[in-house]
């Protein structure tokens, strides 16, 4: 059931790479926007995402899509 | 689709928008502005701040685009649907219909009975029953004066052709008849089917006189009394009096032209990028466009300059103008099936400005008439007694 819960209304963040683009969910907030540097919250946790030429295409209440060189993600 | 705002905003102002929780559907990064498409709800927080962050609307996407276009363009629009709705409703008018036929009487007749059942000019236009149910009442109310008739719309024009009944009288009457001279004249042929011939060719008859009787008799004594048929033809005689001009104007090109559109709506017409037309001037003309319903037409033309060059004719040539003239006047007055057989000038008269001339002139024509006769055969028979 637990499972089925969390199909169908996701509570956690989930980060998707996919044809150079970085889409990630249900994300907080954003902290910082650069063209090297893009730090994301969620639950007080920051993601750190570094590259080069990072921009966003996509800027929604819970989904940040992310073009770029990306070069590392920390959690 | 799904209504969308698209505006421009600098590099530097993007990042700001952040700390605002405005959502974006999409990003698109130019040189050195951000292209942000955003739905109704974002694009209303970002307009508050529009001042502040220098943001330039772009443009729409999705229904709300053409209602945008809708709405800048609406006198535009409105022209075109009234255009569209006045094109509709002229040709749904009648602007013009054409009863053919050379008979006055069956013209008048019909345009009577159109009139009377609402085909009239500037009327709206009758749907196919009702035109077919109209044809079929004419038909039926003049049954001794129309054969046929056929009522066909083309655009805004009504064509209306009809074949008149001929009742053949002389087939159905049978009263005995004479022939007579239709008026004084020499008589020339005389065809005879039926009765008795009491003239000759060559003999002068006046208007009136029997040239084939009825009445048949024999030993001077009338035997029977019949339709007498015959066609005669005989000389007669005219004098026409026509006064002709001296003066005269005769039309001659310059060899000037040139080349214009004309544009004609109903009956005035335009001379297309033509500002000095000339003066006098005559057109050849080529139809680019000609509408089929309404009184609509654009045309390709040659102009042709020309001038009116006063002339005066020689004496003789104006005796020959005017007997031209009296010729063509006589010409009109008869038959068809009659001709001059001669000609001659009685007088001429020249006036200042005109030459008066009587022309008299011998003609072959048709001098058949009838008289019926309303005699019974024993009255006859007694007279002679």
């Amino acid at each position: 059931m637990k499972k089925i819960r969390e199909y169908l209304n996701p509570s956690g963040l989930e980060l998707h790479y996919k044809n150079d683009m970085l889409d990630v969910t249900l994300y907080d907030e954003i902290i910082l926007l650069t063209d090297d540097e893009i730090i994301l919250s969620k639950d007080n946790k920051q993601i750190v995402i570094k590259g080069c030429e990072l921009t966003l295409l996509k800027l929604l209440d819970s989904e940040v899509l992310i073009k770029g060189e990306i070069k590392t993600i920390e959690l | 689709m799904k209504n969308t705002y698209i505006i421009k905003i600098e590099e530097k102002y993007f990042k700001r928008l952040l700390s605002y929780h405005i959502y974006i559907n999409k990003i698109k990064k130019e040189n050195n502005y951000y292209l942000l498409y955003l739905d109704s709800d974002n694009y209303q927080k970002l307009n508050k701040l529009k001042k502040i962050y220098n943001i330039e609307f772009v443009g729409y996407k999705g229904l709300i685009k053409y209602k945008y276009i809708l709405k800048k363009h609406y006198p535009f629009f409105i022209m075109v649907i009234l255009g569209i709705s006045l094109i509709i409703f002229l040709s749904n008018i009648i602007f013009q219909i054409d009863i053919k036929t050379e008979d006055k009487e069956i013209r008048e007749l019909l345009k009577e009975e159109l009139n009377s059942r609402g085909i009239s000019l500037y009327k709206f236009v009758k749907s196919y029953e009702d035109k077919e149910s109209i044809k079929k009442d004419i038909l039926n109310n003049n049954k001794d004066k129309l054969e046929w008739l056929e009522i066909t719309r083309v655009g805004s024009k009504y064509i209306v052709e009809v074949e008149k009944r001929i009742i053949n009288k002389e087939d159905t009457d049978t009263k005995p008849r004479n022939i007579v001279a239709l008026k004084n004249a020499i008589i020339l042929s005389i065809e005879a089917r039926n009765g008795s011939i009491v003239k000759k060719l060559n003999d002068y008859v006046k208007k009136g006189d029997v040239i084939v009787s009825g009445e048949i008799t024999h030993k001077d004594e009338v035997v029977d009394l019949v339709r007498a048929d015959a066609v005669i033809y005989g000389e007669t005689w005219y004098n026409v009096h026509v006064s002709y001009p001296i003066a005269y104007q005769e039309k001659k090109y310059t060899g000037k032209t040139k080349t214009r559109f004309g544009l004609t709506l109903f009956t005035k017409k335009y001379n297309l990028f033509d500002k000095t037309p000339y003066k006098n001037e005559e057109i050849k003309e080529t139809n680019i466009f000609k509408h089929q319903f309404l009184p609509l037409k654009l045309s390709f033309e040659k102009v042709f300059e020309v001038i009116d060059e006063d002339n005066i004719y020689t004496v003789d040539e104006a005796c020959e103008e005017a007997v031209k003239l009296a010729r063509s006047k006589i010409l009109a007055k008869l038959p068809k099936d009659s001709k001059i057989l001669s000609q001659k000038k009685l007088k001429i008269i020249v006036n200042n400005s005109t030459i008066d001339v009587d022309v008299f002139f011998k003609v072959y024509e048709n001098i058949t008439d009838t008289i019926e006769i309303n005699k019974k055969l024993d009255d006859i028979t007694k007279e002679g007694e």
